[in-house]
């Protein structure tokens, strides 16, 4: 029997679905740039990209400084949960930047930007966390540890989002959160298709991180459970000498 | 004797308490780096063990690159400063004194301010660091050869900022991979990419400081790196040392 919040996850996964195909309809209808011609359809997706991944790694900054006040392991689900969206959203903004730099400015790869190169070590101290996030087997120091590093790293976002501003290199400016306020310079339809691949994409990010969310409570559940039996299975407890035993039958001596 | 004669007595105290804690604390923080500089006196890690390491770096690079003597004059600095903040990360992360379980334990019990002790292996760290660029800046001179007129104070300058972000930086994240199996792997992986701005600031301030130019603004980047780290480490110094017991 389907439950409501079920019904609310379909729903919510059909309008998602529906954003993005509105997104991808309007990116492919819009007129081709002035210089950079069909290749700035790209930026319908790099931009929506990057501006996801700010805010999917905002939420796991948030949650981390929750999980450090409270304690609470719903934050810290929620905090690794988060970051591992906004890496995946951060391959996507650094793919897909790539491409379109291949095709405007005639390289994959250009070691003087500053945007592009401080977004390549955003996504490797991340890499780290998740490093970190898969070394430690103890929750409570994993969850501790992991807070203080994604605390630690948020400084690369406002780093990455006002390098263009800070270094003056390849890369263009921001065009939509800009220092002086949110107006745009995009002609109408560029914007109109822009506003829809951000919504998808904010939606599509929303969907993951409620799938990762419930994943996490899974397996923290799973996790809860197990360590309620001996720690190497019921089988192999050792062999006790009279008392109650931990659980389960014992390898023999006088009780087992 | 009442509750107001008893705040007025503790408002008479409460001053020199302060400065009682305060010089305690300096004292814990004096007392953790003296004992960690011991302990690099007695091993030797950093200056028998990473410091030829790193020379030895500085040796094969060239081997890989090219041996163009105009190149090499021109990468000198850069590859200095990637081969201390690469190596010195090894350095940030040894073992420390105070790390192993028991003595942890004590000094908590003996009430070790866990800033104090932070800001200990930091200094010691920053130490280290500093005396590594020291040994290997002459290695680069000899090697790469760069010709110029350099502003020494300036560079010195240079070195000390880069030491102390360094040193704060592998601080942190030592302590959060205390314990750790994969710890040697898993600390570059993730104090390496937060040293990029370190890197940035000190390569181009040597290239100036050497071409006889002034280095203030990248100074001054280094100085904000610096105070940033060490807000950062003050701030999270308590809860690292909670989940890390």
């Amino acid at each position: 029997m389907k439950t409501k919040i079920d019904i609310l996850q379909r729903l919510f996964f059909l309008i998602t679905a529906a954003a993005v195909v509105w997104g991808l309809y309007l990116a492919a209808r819009a007129p081709g740039e002035a210089t950079q011609g069909d290749a700035a359809k790209l930026l319908f997706v790099h931009v929506p990209a990057a501006i996801t991944a700010y805010l999917a790694l905002g939420v796991g900054l948030l949650a981390a400084l929750w999980y450090l006040i409270r304690r609470s392991p719903a934050a810290d689900r929620m905090s690794s949960s988060a970051i591992e969206v906004g890496v995946i959203f951060t391959v996507v903004t650094l793919v897909s930047g790539m491409i379109w730099g291949r095709a405007v400015w005639g390289l994959w790869w250009d070691w003087n930007d500053a945007r592009l190169m401080s977004t390549a070590i955003m996504f490797f101290y991340y890499m780290g966390y998740l490093a970190l996030r898969r070394s430690i087997i103890d929750p409570e120091a994993r969850a501790g540890r992991c807070a203080v590093l994604a605390v630690i790293g948020f400084i690369q976002i406002p780093i990455v989002h006002y390098s263009v501003l800070w270094f003056r290199t390849l890369h263009q400016g921001p065009t939509i959160l800009r220092p002086d306020g949110f107006r745009s310079t995009m002609d109408e339809e560029f914007a109109l298709s822009l506003a829809v691949g951000i919504m998808a994409f904010v939606a599509a990010m929303t969907l993951m991180l409620t799938s990762r969310l419930t994943l996490s409570r899974l397996q923290d559940a799973r996790n809860d459970l197990s360590g309620l039996g001996p720690p190497v299975g019921r089988g192999v407890t050792a062999p006790f000498m009279g008392g109650p035993t931990m659980g389960g039958p014992t390898m023999g001596g006088p009780n087992g | 004797m009442t509750a107001e004669q008893n705040g007025a007595e503790q408002k008479d105290r409460s001053p020199s308490r302060r400065a009682v804690l305060r010089r305690t604390f300096w004292r814990q923080t004096w007392w953790v780096i003296r004992k960690e500089l011991r302990v690099e006196l007695r091993g030797g890690e950093t200056l028998w063990m990473a410091a030829p390491f790193a020379a030895m770096a500085l040796l094969l690079a060239p081997l890989a690159l090219g041996t163009d003597t105009a190149l090499l004059r021109r990468i000198g600095p850069g590859m200095l400063w990637l081969v201390v903040v690469l190596f010195g990360m090894t350095v940030t992360v040894r073992p420390t004194s105070i790390e192993s379980r028991p003595v942890r334990d004590l000094l908590t019990l003996s009430g070790l301010d866990p800033v104090a002790a932070f800001l200990g292996r930091s200094g010691a760290s920053a130490a280290l660091l500093f005396v590594f660029t020291l040994v290997l800046t002459p290695v680069m001179i000899v090697l790469y050869g760069p010709d110029s007129a350099p502003l020494w104070g300036c560079l010195l300058w240079l070195a000390v900022g880069a030491a102390v972000a360094l040193g704060l930086l592998g601080t942190l994240v030592a302590a959060l991979v205390t314990g750790l199996r994969s710890r040697t792997a898993l600390a570059p992986i993730m104090s390496v990419p937060l040293a990029a701005p370190v890197l940035i600031a000190v390569v181009n301030g040597t290239e100036n400081a050497l071409n006889g130019q002034p280095a203030t603004i990248w100074l001054l980047m280094l100085a904000a790196v610096d105070l940033i780290l060490l807000i950062a480490g003050v701030m999270l110094a308590a809860p690292l040392d909670e989940t890390t017991r």
